[in-house]
């Protein structure tokens, strides 16, 4: 396994952007998502890496050795794509062994590896049979199979498992990641599900619009989104964003419609050149998870659905400053309707730039 | 808007069943959520009643009458479907007021014009009334299939998945405001799903479809709450509940692991614990489980455990100490609030007393 | 990708093509330049450029609007009007025949849907040429022998097979969900093949009657066999100057020209038509 760099890496389709100005490294045995939506430039950043896009500019290494000019055949990547790519006429064993067998290696050898990667992903039971006779869970893992017998210097994985159903994908998140701890496997995934991206990663890289908006840990990825495309984009559901305006009623603070928000002096300070730049107004972010019903004084909203699923409930509320979500807590019953007082946690709140986009720093 | 009946409605593809003597009623301006797994039948169901398939036992009634015998097009269904069925040579615009010209309905271009209006509005398609459908994107198409379904006045109104292909924040979005699109025009809809949290959350009521058989039908509450089988319990909550064996000997099977039941429940095969109700503690409790992966879901995490190779998964509030990978800790379960089932999977009640003493182990 | 191109380098490609296109074109542009010759400059010749070689004339052309004319203007108004009425039977006829086979099985004693659409596109299997006696006394038994009639009539039965099998892969290839839909959105089965078959069928059934058209019009063995004075069609007409006197080239040539240019315009407007409907499709 090696590590892989993207250094000012851009792709054109003629005049049309792929993705451009793309730097970022995946460590040896990291297990790297790259996270958008569809058209973001994740798939053409994928298929550069494997060498079956010849890129614009830019430079790709696997660890020192520059690939550019690389075929995928040399470049020692594996692929496993959406929908498996099993020869239906060969055995499960046949098929996980043909990558070797193409390179010439022993008959031997090729069964020795293939008995050993059956057992790492435990397939064992099914070497002999046809993949027509499995189920999706078990071919899914015959062709990651197939792709680790080439003991691969880097994995790419496609979407592979958005098509299965969700318990299927519950499991599959499971078995790929522990795939990836016991081998070590330095492995990139790309998905435009931020579900499975925040859970099986190590680190996260958001792309829309083919470029890099940010990349990080799971983690920080959601509580400190660099702009409002990955505030929204990232997590479920998406983080409210409402209009804030500055007023002169009270000091440090901002003006949801009629409601102040009071914040600290040095945090209001370092709104002041975003606020003066846009005539006063900022786009105020703040998650579901972190609004709260207060009994008064909060921002006042009318409820327009209330989904209560399983045991959470989920209130969409018409505001002043916007339409938000909530989570409301148990046992509080509240109708469709309803009017509130909501009140955000001050220190989960986040201000962006409406004209950029980017978040404010505090 | 009418009322829809299912009796005894079997169809077979075959020789296999794919629906078995399904039952149910669905009042007038109910939605109705036929639930279930991949394969259960939920096209069938729906396409049985369009009278795009023929039933082989058993009668649907719709708006009072029998359907059967009924010709499609005189069945006054609106339907979306799985594969969008738009007309290419039309622009989305008369793809979505082709059924308000059909003979039969008389309406006036201003009210067309009005619904045209309101359900581009609904479903974000203002700006690609005017493309044709190959100018569109999956998920564009798939809002406009469900937009032509929505438009017109139909005694019932029958969605297959019709928000499948969107992205996540449009789902997200278009769960509640669907609702009450539906709710508002008073329409009677079946609308299949195999997702919990959409099923669920736009449901009066869920009718959960197991392979062609109707395991349950009640208020997403009442379902959610006691579910009747382990088959549905295995597909109610995100995360799912978790259903442990239960050996012969009555403890909890955990390949090396043993933990004895705290209450006694003659004929029980199944334990089912919802993910809320597993608790961690310190590594030196009598169940330990290995972190194989840990989500983020809001405020809470959902930690997947490998406990004994069996894989549990438990929600919690955030922990003051992060958890790592492969860490081990120790599982506590609250026993007032799990399940049981027998071996045949329906679901078997403890004894009364031995639940007061079992409280927590 | 990485795309490597077949077939070499650029100037061999030109070079083949080229000398295709000159083999292919060469008639018509010698027919073409012969209308605008006078015999002198036909027998003598050969002269290639118009112009150059040559002095273009309208000399034939002014023939055939003057003296030749009732029997040129005859067979060209007959061939249109052959052409036009049979592509129209062939193809509404054969859509209704195709519809069914695309749509439904049929069991016609041994015979299945499959067999069905065979036997059909069989009768063209055999050479006219091996019928046409038959048909000569069938005719004049009937009594259909150079009417116009008895022409349409045969022109509709020798385009049939082609346009029934041109037109049921057309609708098979259009999804049925699009037909349950329009049922399920409130049309009967007759609305829903008007409404939504026919439109996305439309560059199929556009193809079909040029191809009918064009087989009518250059048809010349069932013309000869079954048609005098009174229904024949340019064809004939054309062949007849040939074989009467020393073979006039240059009023041949200028009603060859002539007779090119109705199926192109037929194609050109169909073309335009099928465009539009690709587009949309």
């Amino acid at each position: 396994m090696s590590s892989v760099r993207l250094q000012s890496v851009a792709k054109y389709y003629g005049s049309v952007l792929g993705v451009e100005d793309l730097s970022f490294e995946c460590a040896n045995s990291e297990f790297l998502a790259i996270l958008g939506p569809s058209g973001c430039g994740k798939s053409t950043t994928m298929r550069s890496i494997a060498g079956l896009e010849t890129i614009s500019s830019g430079d790709i290494f696997f660890g020192a050795r520059r690939v550019n000019d690389e075929s995928p055949a040399n470049r020692n990547v594996a692929m496993a794509f959406e929908h498996f790519g099993l020869y239906p006429h060969m055995t499960v064993s046949e098929n996980i062994g043909y990558p070797l067998k193409l390179r010439g290696t022993s008959t031997a050898d090729v069964a020795r590896e293939v008995v050993s990667i059956a057992g790492v992903l435990r397939i064992h039971d099914v070497l002999d049979r046809y993949p027509s006779e499995l189920s999706g869970g078990f071919r899914q893992r015959v062709s990651l199979a197939r792709a680790m017998v080439r003991k691969p210097d880097v994995f790419l994985l496609d979407e592979p498992i958005s098509h299965l159903d969700a318990g299927l994908r519950s499991e599959m998140r499971i078995e790929l990641k522990r795939l990836q701890r016991e081998t070590g496997a330095t492995m990139i995934y790309v998905t435009h599900d931020q579900r499975e991206a925040l859970t099986m990663a190590d680190r996260v890289i958001v792309m829309n619009g083919g470029r890099l908006q940010q990349i990080d840990t799971p983690e920080r990825v959601y509580t400190h989104p660099r702009n409002e495309f990955v505030a929204t984009f990232v997590g479920d559901p998406p983080m409210n964003l409402l209009n804030a305006r500055a007023t002169s009623d009270c000091p440090d603070s901002v003006q949801v419609g009629e409601h102040p928000i009071q914040l600290s002096a040095s945090r209001y300070r370092g709104l002041l050149d975003c606020l003066t730049a846009n005539d006063g107004v900022v786009q105020l972010g703040v998650r579901a998870e972190d609004l709260a019903i207060s009994d008064r004084g909060g921002l006042p909203g009318r409820v327009r659905v209330r989904e209560a699923i399983g045991d959470s409930v989920l209130l969409t509320v018409d505001t002043e400053g916007g339409r938000l979500r909530m989570r409301a807590p148990q046992g509080v019953h509240v109708r469709e309707g309803a009017v509130l007082s909501i009140s955000p946690d001050i220190n989960q709140i986040h201000f962006f730039d409406r004209s950029t986009g980017d978040r404010i720093e505090s | 808007m009418a009322e829809i009946a299912f009796e005894k409605v079997s169809k077979y593809f075959q020789g296999v069943p794919a629906l078995s003597e399904v039952s149910f009623r669905c009042e007038s301006g109910e939605i109705v959520v036929i639930f279930g797994p991949p394969g259960a039948g939920k096209s069938t169901l729906l396409r049985s009643l369009a009278g795009l398939e023929d039933i082989d036992s058993g009668e649907i009634h719709l708006a009072g009458r029998a359907a059967t015998g009924l010709p499609i097009h005189r069945r006054k269904v609106a339907m979306a479907f799985e594969s969008y069925a738009l007309y290419p040579h039309l622009k989305v615009r008369n793809n979505l007021e082709f059924p308000l010209k059909a003979p039969g309905v008389r309406m006036a271009s201003a009210e067309r014009q009005m619904r045209l209006g309101r359900v581009a509005e609904l479903l974000k398609i203002d700006s690609l009334l005017d493309r044709y459908p190959h100018q569109l994107s999956g998920g564009q198409r798939q809002r406009v299939s469900l937009g032509r379904a929505l438009i017109r006045d139909a005694d019932a109104t029958l969605l297959d998945e019709p928000i499948a292909h969107l992205d996540a924040r449009l789902r997200s979005m278009l769960r509640g405001e669907l609702r009450l699109y539906l709710q508002d025009v008073g329409a009677t809809t079946l609308y299949a799903t195999p997702d919990f949290q959409e099923g669920f959350g736009i449901a009066n009521r869920v009718l959960v479809l197991i392979k062609g058989v109707v395991h349950q039908i009640g208020t997403p509450e009442e379902v959610f709450a006691v579910p009747a089988d382990s088959h549905v319990a295995a597909l109610i909550g995100d995360p799912a509940m978790n259903l442990i064996p239960i050996a012969p000997d009555g403890t909890l099977d955990f390949g090396e692991q043993r933990l004895p039941l705290p209450v006694s429940v003659p004929g029980s095969a199944q334990v089912g614990l919802r993910p809320g109700d597993v608790a961690l503690v310190s590594p030196d409790a009598p169940v330990k489980g290995r972190v194989v992966l840990i989500e983020r879901i809001g405020s809470s995490l959902v930690v997947n455990l490998d406990v004994g190779g069996r894989v549990l998964a438990a929600k919690i509030a955030a922990p003051t100490s992060p958890l790592t990978m492969g860490e081990v800790v120790g599982l506590e379960f609250r026993w007032s609030e799990a399940h049981f089932f027998g071996k045949d999977a329906a679901r078997v009640e403890p004894e009364a007393e031995s639940l007061t003493m079992g409280g927590r182990t | 990708m990485r795309e490597e191109r077949i077939g070499g380098t650029s100037p061999l490609r030109y070079v083949v093509v080229l000398a295709w296109a000159v083999f292919a074109l060469f008639p018509l542009y010698w027919t073409l330049l012969t209308a605008f010759k006078l015999p002198k400059d036909i027998f003598r010749g050969p002269f290639y450029l118009p112009g150059i070689d040559f002095v273009p004339t309208m000399n034939s052309f002014r023939y055939l609007m003057t003296t030749g004319s009732s029997d040129f203007f005859h067979g060209l108004a007959n061939s249109v009007l052959f052409a036009s009425a049979s592509g129209f039977l062939s193809v509404f006829i054969g859509a209704f025949a195709a519809y069914g086979l695309a749509r439904y099985e049929y069991r016609l004693g041994p015979m299945k849907t499959d067999d069905i659409s065979f036997f059909i596109v069989s009768q063209r299997m055999m050479p006219p040429i091996v019928a046409v006696i038959a048909l000569f006394v069938m005719y004049r038994w009937l009594g259909l022998l150079d009417t116009y009639f008895g022409m349409i009539l045969i022109y509709t039965w020798y385009n049939l097979p082609l346009t029934v099998y041109l037109l049921t892969d057309f609708i098979k290839r259009i999804p049925r969900d699009v037909e349950y839909a329009a049922a399920i959105d409130g049309y009967d089965r007759v609305r829903q093949i008007l409404f939504v078959t026919v439109p996305l069928a439309f560059p199929g059934i556009a193809a079909a009657f040029f191809l009918a058209f064009i087989f009518t019009w250059n048809d010349f063995l069932l013309a000869l066999m079954l048609t005098f004075q009174n229904a024949k069609t340019l064809p004939v007409v054309i062949a007849a100057w040939s074989a009467n006197m020393d073979p006039r080239w240059w009023l041949l040539s200028a009603a060859g020209i002539v007779a090119v240019l109705p199926p192109v315009i037929a194609l050109s407007l169909l073309d335009r038509l099928m465009d539009r409907q690709e587009h949309e499709n």
